[in-house]
């Protein structure tokens, strides 16, 4: 159990976080490069100490005005980004390090992660995959009250990422904190998503929420969604570059528009025609993803386009291309903010 | 070999050949044919053994305080740590002979500490192996301390902070983690320091004095033998020579900074 | 096109005439003085008689003193002196002098103890004991062989270079007892006698080894009145 509510001055910005973890519970943590998100983890595990407020695992305040905790009695397991085996030990003794680790449970686990052929090996000499393993499974066996992994399966082969979902999706009893970029996984690993941005807590909720109504820019890129911050009046809105998009209810004032990729049609010639939003952009990019095809699009406005294998071939489109991009004012989702 | 600019080829050598020169013309002196019975002599005997008693005495000594004066220096923030670095270094700028005599100023029988040593327990250090082995101390342990510092800061502390997470005391990081890992390094510093403390001879002999069998090392027994006779002082280069290269030829590889 | 030529011919030469220079820098200036090279016991006599030398002959001297042996040494490896004044005769042996003057000057032995230790008492049974702590010239040395030759096997505690160090630890209180030449008692006031002793032999005996005009000159000059005044108020027997 974890319940965070404090502040830490960092160089750039301030990072504020205001969370609370259950025992059983997995989080996932996503935002920009640079947000804190890594910062927030050495925080909790005790490489940090809050600036304001406080700090409580498991009821016990660790990190407060007048008390810190050495990181060394929070019993907190962290898997920082670059793993930080140590490397002159094997994989088992990596694993046993733990005074707080017990024999049978690192038996247990080793089988868990599919590591008992490599145990004996050195930990410096292990793959991506399965240095990733060890580390996990290392703060796992040192019995910890929170879990804390920054990346856990990024750039890993797919059986590796197997594994390490598998564990995730059925161990109980550890609250559980995980950085991510990847929104699938997030999604698929945890009941809530937190997502920072710049030090803040800027949205935080179920995958369904955040889906289905982001609340700024990188939400709903998360989620694959265009998001076009702009001003309305009537039935008008102008973005910060000047284009016009025309929507279908009459408002006034600052509002977030999403434009869902799947309703964006590509033409090679200006469509003419029922009231529609007609751009024109150039291919920025192309992503073959199932049935389907992403092409983001550059020009007054950057967004990106899905459009079916089909309607790719027809159009025989490559990168550099200039297009025209429509969309109806039926399909756009205009909030106020 | 062809990506060498040829100047450095060149420079480097006239440099390995300076280098190489005087080694090369004690070996063209040698009397070989008599170093048989040279080196059977009690004077070369006891200066060969009480030399690498010294030396190895003096690398334990500054292996066993070396160690935490460098862990200090490498992770400590005290604003004084410069200074503090800057004493610890000291004895590598200092000619050999002002720290002889700095030593007697100390441990002397009229030095501040030596006085009460002597005044209390009647403990003299002047004049004995142990003084050698003070002097021997005093001059190696920065090289020691100067090689094991950069390995402690080259590990990363986020290494030791993770042991730390996982609940480990400090000492079983430092035994377990920091220690192996340097391990190279502490052995390339051994070597170097213990090779400065075979060679000392300023501060050995001004501090520790000249007595046969029990502080004339190799290097005083040559200065020595120069002036008294010649021969001997050649045979017992060759005897430094080749005990020097038996202990560092092996820790050849960890003179490279790599791992 | 003759700066090309210039330049190659440059090139070409160097090495000779850079080892040339180097030669020449090595080659030091004409001496104009004599040069002497002395027993480093005869340090203070030898700084005055060569002052008076100069007053009287006009010429310039340069003196070096340091331990006999380690002046043959420097002598045998090529150093140059006109006068070459040793407290063992056989160091001379092999070197390039022409007019050898022995036994001008002799030097006696004797136990001092630093002067502050005026109320210890010390006793000639004293050097064989594990008493105190006991300095001496290392065998080998003049001063040494004749350590040896009149005192016999001591119980030192460090076996010196030379007798000016064996002075200084005295001096220093770093020992109790040390073996110096009769000219260090009565020139260092740091230092007493250990016991009533008697100026007798086995003794140092100095010897003047010189060459050329300058070097002879200088070496007559010691068998001179004035150089014998100043010899004996020093404290050497002649």
């Amino acid at each position: 159990m974890l319940q965070l509510n404090g502040s830490l001055d960092l160089e750039h910005f301030t990072l504020k976080a205001r969370l609370e973890i259950k025992e059983n519970e997995t989080v996932s943590l996503l935002g920009p490069n640079g947000s804190g998100k890594s910062t927030l983890l050495k925080l909790i595990s005790g490489l940090e100490k809050l600036t304001t407020g406080n700090l409580r695992i498991n009821t016990n305040i660790v990190d407060s005005e007048n008390t810190f905790v050495h990181s060394r009695f929070r019993n907190v397991g962290w898997v920082p980004q670059n793993q930080m085996l140590f490397d002159h030990l094997t994989v088992k003794q990596n694993i046993e390090f733990s005074p707080n680790s017990s024999k049978k449970e690192v038996s247990k686990l080793i089988n868990l992660f599919d590591l008992e052929h490599i145990q004996d090996k050195k930990a410096g000499n292990c793959s991506g995959g399965e240095s990733q393993r060890v580390a996990i499974t290392r703060a796992i066996a040192s019995n910890p009250q929170v879990l804390l992994l920054d990346e856990p399966s990024t750039g890993l082969d797919e059986k590796s990422k197997q594994i390490i979902h598998r564990y995730l999706k059925t161990q109980k009893g550890v609250a559980t904190l995980l950085i991510t970029h990847d929104p699938l996984e997030a999604a698929s690993l945890s009941e809530r998503l937190i997502i920072l941005e710049k030090g803040e807590i800027t949205q935080s909720g179920t995958p369904d929420e955040i889906r289905n109504s982001p609340a700024t820019p990188y939400s709903a890129s998360l989620v694959g969604l265009n998001f076009v911050p702009a001003v309305a009046n009537g039935l008008v809105a102008m973005t910060s570059k000047g284009v016009n998009l025309i929507l279908s209810e009459s408002i006034q004032g600052p509002v977030n528009i999403v434009i869902p990729p799947r309703s964006i049609a590509l033409y090679r010639e200006k469509p003419i025609g029922s009231p529609r939003n007609v751009l024109m952009a150039k291919i920025s990019e192309i992503n073959h993803v199932g049935e389907n095809v992403r092409i983001n699009l550059d020009g007054q406005l950057n967004f990106m386009a899905e459009i079916t294998n089909n309607a790719f071939e027809v159009l025989n489109l490559h990168k550099g291309d200039e297009v025209w991009a429509a969309f109806k004012a039926t399909e756009l989702i205009t909030t106020p903010t | 070999m062809n990506r060498i600019p040829k100047a450095v080829v060149l420079i480097a050598t006239i440099a390995i050949l300076f280098l190489l020169s005087p080694l090369i013309g004690l070996l063209q002196r040698m009397p070989w044919s008599e170093l048989a019975n040279l080196l059977g002599s009690d004077v070369i005997l006891d200066a060969f053994l009480l030399s690498l008693f010294v030396s190895f005495s003096a690398a334990l000594v500054v292996f066993v305080f070396g160690i935490p004066i460098a862990w200090f220096l490498a992770r400590s923030n005290f604003s004084f740590m410069k200074l503090l670095r800057a004493v610890v270094l000291l004895p590598m700028v200092l000619p050999p002979v002002v720290g002889g005599t700095a030593l007697l100023f100390a441990f002397g029988r009229q030095g501040f500490l030596g006085k009460w040593l002597n005044d209390w327990f009647g403990l003299t250090l002047p004049f004995t192996t142990a003084g050698s082995v003070m002097a021997a101390v005093f001059v190696s342990m920065p090289f020691f301390v100067v090689a094991v510092e950069s390995a402690f800061r080259s590990i990363s502390e986020d290494l030791e902070k993770t042991a730390e997470t996982l609940g480990a005391s400090s000492s079983k990081i430092f035994l377990k983690i920091t220690l192996p890992r340097i391990f190279p390094s502490i052995l390339a510093g051994l070597a170097l320091s213990w090779a400065r403390a075979l060679g000392e001879f300023g501060a050995t002999i001004t501090f520790a004095g000249n007595m046969p069998g029990e502080t004339q090392t190799l290097p005083l027994a040559i200065f020595l033998a120069l002036e008294t006779n010649p021969e001997a002082a050649l045979a017992l280069s060759l005897v430094m020579l080749v005990t020097s290269l038996a202990i560092l030829i092996p820790f050849r590889d960890q003179w490279l900074p790599s791992r | 096109m003759w700066l090309l030529n210039v330049r190659e011919t440059v090139n070409k030469y160097l090495p000779v005439f850079a080892i040339f220079c180097l030669a020449c820098f090595g080659c030091g200036k004409e001496e104009q003085g004599v040069n002497i090279y002395a027993a480093s016991s005869l340090t203070e006599a030898v700084s005055v008689a060569v002052e008076r030398y100069e007053e009287i002959s006009e010429v310039k001297t340069k003196v070096v003193f340091a331990g006999s042996n380690h002046l043959a040494a420097q002598l045998r490896d090529g150093a140059n002196a006109d006068v070459f004044i040793t407290a063992d005769a056989d160091l001379i042996e092999g070197l390039d002098f022409q007019e050898i003057l022995e036994g001008f000057a002799y030097n006696a032995l004797v136990v001092v103890k630093p002067v502050d230790f005026i109320n210890k008492s010390f006793e000639l049974n004293d050097l064989t004991q594990d008493k105190g702590l006991i300095a001496i010239c290392s065998v080998g040395v003049p001063c040494g062989d004749t350590t040896k030759a009149k005192f016999g096997i001591i119980n030192a505690d460090t076996y010196e270079m030379n007798v000016k160090a064996v002075l200084s630890r005295v001096a220093s209180m770093e020992v109790d007892l040390g073996i110096v030449y009769a000219t260090d008692l009565k020139n260092e006031p740091k230092v007493i006698e250990a016991w009533p002793q008697e100026i007798a032999c086995p003794c140092v005996s100095y010897a003047a080894a010189s060459k050329g005009k300058k070097g002879n000159k200088f070496s007559d000059f010691l068998t001179s009145d004035i150089a014998k005044e100043i010899f004996s108020d020093h404290g050497f027997s002649l």
